[in-house]
């Protein structure tokens, strides 16, 4: 009897199996997908979580007006050459947002359109690139805003990106820190002089003012002139070395080592009076002569990053020691951002007849001869490579107020949650960059810490490769606009700590440039359904995916009609039964068989 | 066939191997995806300074050239200049610090993690069966298999953030004027958790092949033998049993030797220890060949010498053993 039992539970198992994938998954014996459709591969940055997170809730928003994003994140030095190539139909890469306005001439104007060129979308537009070539020779203020109004107005409206939110810098610095400057971009920014010079610890009987920075890892090298990473700019440029003009916490650019300098009315003759009292850290004087020599050498030497500004210069006259005039060849206003931030002044003595070139700048920018020779507020004394590095205040800079802190320390802790321990205990100050939002709670709950927000300096940015294609057809993206709730993705990707975008050219980074009359879209979901059907664009085949217009309904497989399912599972049953019983027939004779035997 | 001439063939085979290392060390990196110019583009960077960098980097030319360009950098053993490290040499970016500190930090943890594990399992197989034995058992796979990042920031939770017995991370401290000797002392100071955590992941190693391999060995026929001389229990253990049982060992440490070189990617994370699992992890992201070809030529170096060693090593710990 046992054996009949088990015999039973076999044919029983077969019918199963057989039948299960019938019951379970009906779907691949129905559907027929159409294609084209509304699927779109969307490529992002896989460990830059800001950009990561935003893209896996936009890809679940576009979802439901039936445009399916096929979310890859990959790594940089895979993502940048395919973008770089325009080998990508979506993209979602984080914007860097500076004082200067520079993004739209770089992102947009046709001239960008080549494989490995900057401009990413491939919009080509007459008009735009005409307003684009306006705007930045334009010296009248007023013009210049309309301009640039109008390259907001178009891009809105032809939509090759979407701009979703700028990141806050959510800053965390010890609460016995005072007399940091909020500024956009935050109170550790590159451009930010004046945290440098009102940081103060209000500890009673504090001897020594020192102020230790955590950074994620080692600074990139001490060369001024190949630094690729916001680390190396920090901790040499604003440190060591001293720009022409700086901005002002408004991001109103102001004289600095320059006490005076003024632009010719045709923007091509800027004229700067430098400082007197300027001095080397190794104690020669900084005149006209290094200003000169290092415009020279950045258009000589080709000097990647840099090049593309100073490029337009022609010549550069020192009348006088302390007198420089620079000739352009043509008004590009631009520039005068450049000297507030991107270009230093290298000192000439210890920089001459060594080209740039790799070999030349062993060990780490001028080190030669062990000293990071700059003439910034701070001073390079000691470091470890790839542990610390220790600048005291240098006494002899030439601005009349000095940095309070004595030693501006960096040392490096790489993990998110050692720095954060670091700073709870008060080994480490602050760390380089913003702390992530899932961490703020933390830091609001410690009474040794304090959040400093500010503007941040990260834009996420839909971008969208327009050549060919559905994505062509400018009622897609504005559909697609349509679906995505900016302000959603900032709560849940920043818990809050963001400001909801529009424009290429963000209000809290350019309140003064900044179109506020551009279109602009809602989030409405109904209505980016009705966008689609209006222009045709139906899902034929009930996958949720729309199809392109035109598609036809597709025509279904014999095998999908109720009548013919219903004779393959009861051709399967059939077999099923039939191989069961045979098995059972075949254990019966053997269970006799042995009986007899 | 004699001592020498096992010797001998176990050379030659070894050299074998390190060409065919040689070779594919070369290729397996251009298989990897990724352009090397393009971990350091800039939206600012025209069309011809890419040409410039890929010219500079020795990328323009063809394959087979860089082959041989290649091949004439290991044995003029000069891998060139580093493409994400612009400033340094290969050798500058491996041997400034990071090799030292990860042989320092990896050599000690293997050892102590070697001694301890060894003991640990000779006893837990004497006694096998017994609770000290259920928990050394216990207790080492379940470190083995906990996850690196997560006992070391534990550690660091602990006694860094709330007992404060050691710093945050690093290998040095600002604060200190180094002398020789205080230099030493912090820096053994700052390897202290790194060096533990290490050692409790390798100990679970050591621990079990010890322990499987006594027990082996005590079904043999020369223990039974040993038992009826007489012999005590300890002397049966350590110099009968243990001895032979340290076979498998040799060849574990062995194995282990590559991560001399190679680091512990995420030990160095955790403790920010400045060494060559970052600096490896680092070379890939960044496609930097040269220093990939550094890393993984003293690897092969440091691997295919360790294995002829531990043959050579297994002739003399088991007589038994001729080819």
């Amino acid at each position: 009897m046992r054996m009949k039992s088990a015999k039973g539970e076999v044919l029983a198992t077969i019918l199963v199996l057989t039948l299960l994938p019938a019951i379970l998954f009906p779907a691949p014996l129905v559907a027929v997908d159409v294609k084209p459709d509304l699927t779109f591969t969307y490529k992002c940055l896989s460990w830059f979580l800001m950009d990561l997170k935003s893209a896996k809730i936009i890809t679940e928003m576009v979802s439901k007006i039936g445009v399916k994003f096929e979310l890859q994140p990959l790594d940089s030095h895979i993502l940048y050459p395919q973008i770089e190539n325009k080998e990508f139909e979506v993209n979602s890469v984080s914007q860097g947002q500076g004082p200067s306005p520079r993004n739209p001439l770089e992102l947009y104007h046709s001239s960008g359109d080549y494989p490995g060129g900057p401009n990413d979308t491939g919009i080509r537009n007459a008009t735009l690139d005409e307003y684009l070539e306006k705007a930045y020779t334009e010296m009248d203020m007023e013009k210049r805003k309309e301009y640039l109004g109008i390259v907001q107005y178009i891009l809105a409206e032809q939509i090759p990106c979407i701009p979703i939110f700028v990141g806050d810098e959510t800053h965390v610095i010890r609460s016995e820190w005072e007399g940091y400057v909020v500024m956009p971009g935050g109170i550790m920014d590159v451009n930010n002089i004046w945290t440098l010079l009102g940081l103060h610890d209000t500890t009673p009987g504090v001897e020594e003012q020192v102020f230790v920075m955590a950074l994620p890892s080692y600074i990139g090298g001490f060369n001024m002139l190949d630094h690729r990473d916001w680390r190396t700019w920090y901790v040499v440029t604003l440190l060591a070395y001293d720009t022409r003009l700086k901005y002002d916490p408004e991001l109103n650019i102001i004289p600095w080592l320059a006490k005076e300098y003024s632009i010719a009315p045709d923007g091509k003759t800027y004229t700067f009076k430098l400082r007197e009292n300027a001095v080397w850290h190794d104690g020669e004087p900084l005149t006209a002569e290094d200003v000169k020599f290092t415009l020279e050498y950045m258009k000589e030497q080709k000097v990647p990053y840099i090049y593309e500004d100073v490029k337009h210069i022609t010549s550069v006259e020192t009348p006088d020691p302390y007198t420089v005039i620079v000739h352009l060849d043509t008004s590009f206003w631009l520039l005068e951002y450049d000297f507030a931030m991107d270009i230093p002044i290298l000192p000439k003595h210890i920089w001459e007849g060594k080209p740039w070139d790799w070999d030349n700048i062993v060990p780490g920018g001028n080190l030669i001869g062990g000293d990071l020779i700059g003439s910034g507020p701070f001073m390079l004394k000691k470091y470890v490579e790839g542990e610390y590095l220790e600048f005291w205040r240098n006494d002899n800079w030439w601005y009349p107020q000095k940095p309070i802190l004595d030693k501006y320390i960096f040392k490096v802790l790489r993990t998110q949650e050692a720095r954060l321990m670091a700073m709870k205990k008060g080994e480490v100050d602050t760390e380089r960059y913003e702390t992530p939002p899932s961490l703020i709670p933390e830091v609001v709950a410690d009474p040794n810490l304090k959040l400093v927000p500010s503007t941040g300096i990260w834009m996420v940015n839909v971008e969208f490769n327009i050549r060919e294609g559905p994505l062509s057809d400018v009622w897609v993206r504005r559909a697609i606009a349509h679906a995505i709730d900016k302000q959603e993705i900032v709560d849940r990707v920043m818990l809050g700590w963001g400001k909801v975008a529009n424009s290429v050219l963000p209000k809290c980074w350019y309140p003064q440039y900044y179109n506020p009359d551009i279109p602009i879209y809602e989030y409405n979901v109904t209505k980016a359904n009705q966008i689609l059907e209006e222009h045709g664009y139906i899902d034929v085949d009930g996958d949720g995916v729309r199809e392109l217009p035109g598609a036809k309904p597709p025509v279904a497989p014999w095998y999908t009609s109720p009548i013919a399912q219903v004779g393959i599972i009861a051709a399967v049953a059939i077999v099923a039964v039939v191989v069961g019983a045979a098995l059972y027939v075949r254990s019966v004779k053997k269970a006799m068989a042995a009986g007899e035997g | 066939m004699g001592a020498k001439e096992y010797i001998i063939r176990r050379a030659i085979s070894s050299i074998t191997l390190f060409f065919l290392a040689i070779i594919l060390n070369f290729f397996i990196f251009r298989i990897m995806p990724g352009d090397p110019t393009m971990t350091i583009i800039d939206i600012r960077m025209t069309p011809e300074m890419i040409e410039e960098l890929r010219r500079r980097f020795g990328l323009d030319k063809p394959l087979w050239e860089q082959f041989l360009l290649y091949l004439r950098g290991v044995f003029t053993g000069d891998f060139g200049r580093s493409f994400e490290w612009r400033h340094l040499t290969v050798w500058e970016v491996i041997f400034e610090r990071r090799f030292q500190n990860t042989l320092i930090l990896m050599g000690s943890s293997m050892c102590l993690a070697m001694v301890i594990g060894t003991l640990l399992g000779i006893l837990a197989a004497y006694k096998r069966g017994s609770k000290f034995d259920a928990a050394a058992t216990f207790v080492s796979l379940f470190v083995y298999s906990t996850p690196i990042f997560w006992s070391g920031l534990i550690v660091l939770l602990i006694f860094s953030y709330y007992l404060g017995w050691i710093p945050s991370g690093g290998t040095l401290s600002w604060e200190i004027e180094h002398t020789p000797i205080t230099y030493v002392l912090d820096y053994l100071h700052h390897m202290i958790a790194p060096m533990i955590i290490l050692s409790l992941w390798f100990l679970a190693s050591y621990f079990m092949v010890m322990r499987s391999s006594i027990l082996d060995v005590f079904t043999q026929d020369y223990i039974v033998t040993a038992e009826a001389k007489g012999l005590s229990d300890r002397r049966i253990l350590f110099r009968h049993a243990a001895r032979n049982a340290l076979l498998p060992t040799v060849s574990l440490m062995a194995v282990h030797s590559s991560y001399l070189i190679s680091g512990a990617t995420l030990t160095e994370t955790v403790f920010s220890w400045y060494g060559m699992g970052k600096l490896m992890y680092d070379a890939v992201m960044f496609c930097d060949y040269p220093v990939l070809h550094g890393i993984f030529f003293l690897m092969s170096v440091v691997v295919i010498l360790a294995n002829f060693i531990a043959d050579i090593a297994y002739m003399y710990l088991d007589p038994r053993i001729r080819y």
